[in-house]
């Protein structure tokens, strides 16, 4: 479980790189959706690049997404097989890889990439998620947040009644997804 | 090098619930269901992006042309022209046998077997088999030789060409690939390091096996069943090209049809009104024009269950393509019922508060009254009877 005041220093930033996307798209002449292509965004974010890159690897392990490269123009890549859902998912816990985690004062070195493993990504919590820093459970957690903005989630609630099936698709993730912002929603942010 | 894997087409499908009558694509003025036109037009589209990109060398279909082994006249007229298409321009199709498509009467033959009289056509529907087409061999396991038992054999690669495992059935056994249908668990990652591609049918979704980099579900080309029900879904085929050692994974998306989920997951304090009201602004914001819509609504109360037509959420999708409609009342604990009976201290006058509130006509609930106003008074004479000879003390009643 992630400390509370960090939840909160997560959920301001995962709106504040929400609300800086909304005004680069704007400028663009973009309206920045609910179901908008994450790959744009993450580009429209960093500078950097965001890639489909098939059977994703490092060392063996087969992963959802990487963050590598120069802080000042970062490359995310996500598994090219994986569904759209995931993939969004994957690039918006890269993001929260970017905006929590990579030390971007550091110009001159390189981010140690941030591999972050099928298995971790979007999980269920489990117990050797539980310890202080857990960057990936932080990620996630950024990913929540930024994909389901919590005023927006809520609004939606009041207007459409509870279902996580229709919620789910509004958004473009994933069931599970939708359904642990839910309870994040109802224990964390009451 | 290149490779074309098709499955899963389902030639003949109907599909469950509601569905729009449209024309047959193939037959104008004959209607049908939707579905199975949308599964004709999913074969049509497959054919028609094949054709205009640069040819392949060979269309592989991993199983499951059609849904039955026993397909009508006119599906075989239809796959066959279909077929024609891409045979005639010099393309070579191998068609592998799915489960569907094996006949359980084997007496009755193979329908299969017919498509195997085009020219540049391959049918394989019994034991395992190697078919080379240039330089790709494919290694195809259709269901029937999988049921039998055959296995994968390295002896039978060749190192000279590029080895493909082509069969029907459920990658190790995960449950994510299986169907309503069962089929044979293939231990695809036993293989994943012999083959250059692994062709998996039976799973209606685009899919890699975890724990490989070559195994794949082709997917259906349009949506077979409810369990392939995924908002956001684009059916596919993969195309695959052999360029040395390397091998190239791409996804040909189709256009599919778009599919929305509606419903409330816990209803249990809404009226009938407020059901609907709450669907009614789903559908507002989420138009369910042309699309497949399922609708689910979880833990009405029971009275609020009754009260509720099915026919009123019906009337809120007129437009769509397709329509299943779950309404699923809370289950009703006789616990429940008890306390309900007991609480309001006289069970006669509480039975009675209870059946004013059923549906039905007077009439019904007139007699319903009556007959249990009566046995609860019987019951009542019972339970005075045996407490005038035990003094009471076997017969108390927990209120709690």
């Amino acid at each position: 479980m992630i400390d509370t005041n960090r939840l909160y220093d997560i959920e301001v930033a995962a709106q504040s790189a929400r609300a800086l996307a909304d005004k680069r798209f704007t400028d663009l002449g973009i309206t920045l959706e609910r179901v908008c292509d994450m790959a744009l965004v993450a580009m429209v974010l960093t500078s950097g690049t965001a890639d489909p890159t098939p059977n994703l690897m490092r060392e063996g392990v087969r992963l959802a997404g990487i963050l590598e490269g120069s802080p000042l123009c970062p490359t995310i890549l996500f598994e090219q097989f994986d569904p759209m859902v995931r993939q969004r998912f994957s690039i918006a816990h890269e993001l929260g890889h970017y905006f929590l985690h990579a030390r971007r004062n550091e110009s001159s070195v390189y981010i140690t990439y941030l591999r972050c493993d099928q298995r971790r990504v979007d999980a269920e919590p489990t117990s050797d998620d539980t310890e202080a820093g857990d960057i990936e459970a932080e990620a996630d957690a950024f990913a929540g947040a930024f994909l389901l903005p919590v005023d927006e989630v809520r609004a939606d609630l009041a207007h459409f009644g509870k279902c996580v099936a229709f919620l789910a698709e509004r958004y473009g993730v994933s069931e599970a997804t939708m359904r642990r912002r839910l309870k994040a929603l109802e224990s964390v942010h009451a | 090098m290149k490779l074309v894997h098709l499955s899963d087409t389902h030639l003949g499908y109907r599909g469950q619930g509601i569905e729009k009558m449209v024309d047959d694509p193939w037959r104008p003025g004959v209607p049908i269901r939707q579905r199975e036109a949308d599964l004709m037009l999913g074969l049509i589209r497959a054919i028609d992006r094949i054709l205009e990109q640069p040819h392949p060398d060979v269309v592989l279909h991993s199983g499951n042309l059609f849904d039955t082994a026993r397909p009508t006249a006119h599906l075989l007229d239809f796959a066959m022209t279909q077929l024609r298409r891409l045979t005639e321009v010099g393309i070579p199709v191998v068609i592998v046998e799915g489960n569907h498509s094996s006949p359980r009467d084997r007496s009755h033959g193979h329908a299969l077997r017919l498509l195997a009289h085009l020219p540049r056509v391959q049918v394989i529907c019994h034991g395992a088999q190697r078919v080379q087409v240039g330089a790709i061999l494919l290694h195809a396991f259709p269901h029937r030789a999988l049921l039998e038992g055959f296995l994968p054999d390295r002896s039978e690669l060749d190192l000279r060409c590029h080895n493909v495992l082509v069969a029907h059935g459920v990658a190790d056994g995960l449950p994510f690939y299986k169907t309503g249908r069962p089929a044979v668990d293939v231990h695809v990652t036993n293989y994943a390091t012999w083959y250059e591609y692994i062709a998996l049918g039976h799973c209606h979704l685009f899919a890699q096996v975890p724990g490989t980099t070559t195994a794949f579900y082709a997917g259906a080309t349009a949506m077979v069943t409810s369990g392939d029900f995924r908002p956001g879904h684009v059916f596919s085929f993969n195309r695959v090209i052999f360029d040395g050692p390397a091998v190239t994974v791409e996804r040909e998306e189709l256009e599919t049809r778009p599919m929305h989920a509606y419903g409330l997951d816990d209803a249990s304090k809404l009226s009938p009104a407020e059901v609907l009201a709450y669907l009614e602004r789903q559908v507002t914001a989420v138009p369910p024009h042309g699309a497949y819509c399922q609708v689910v609504v979880e833990q009405l109360d029971p009275l609020a269950r009754r009260s509720l037509s099915a026919r009123a959420v019906e009337e809120l999708f007129p437009s769509a393509a397709g329509l299943t409609v779950s309404l699923r009342a809370r289950e009703q604990h006789w616990d429940a019922v008890r306390t309900s009976l007991l609480e309001g201290g006289d069970a006669v006058a509480r039975f009675r508060q209870l059946v004013a509130q059923m549906d039905g006509d007077a009439t019904f609930r007139a007699a319903v009254d009556a007959l249990g106003t009566d046995l609860l008074a019987r019951a009542a004479a019972k339970v005075a009877e045996a407490d005038a000879a035990t003094g009471g003390k076997d017969w108390e009643v927990e209120s709690t």
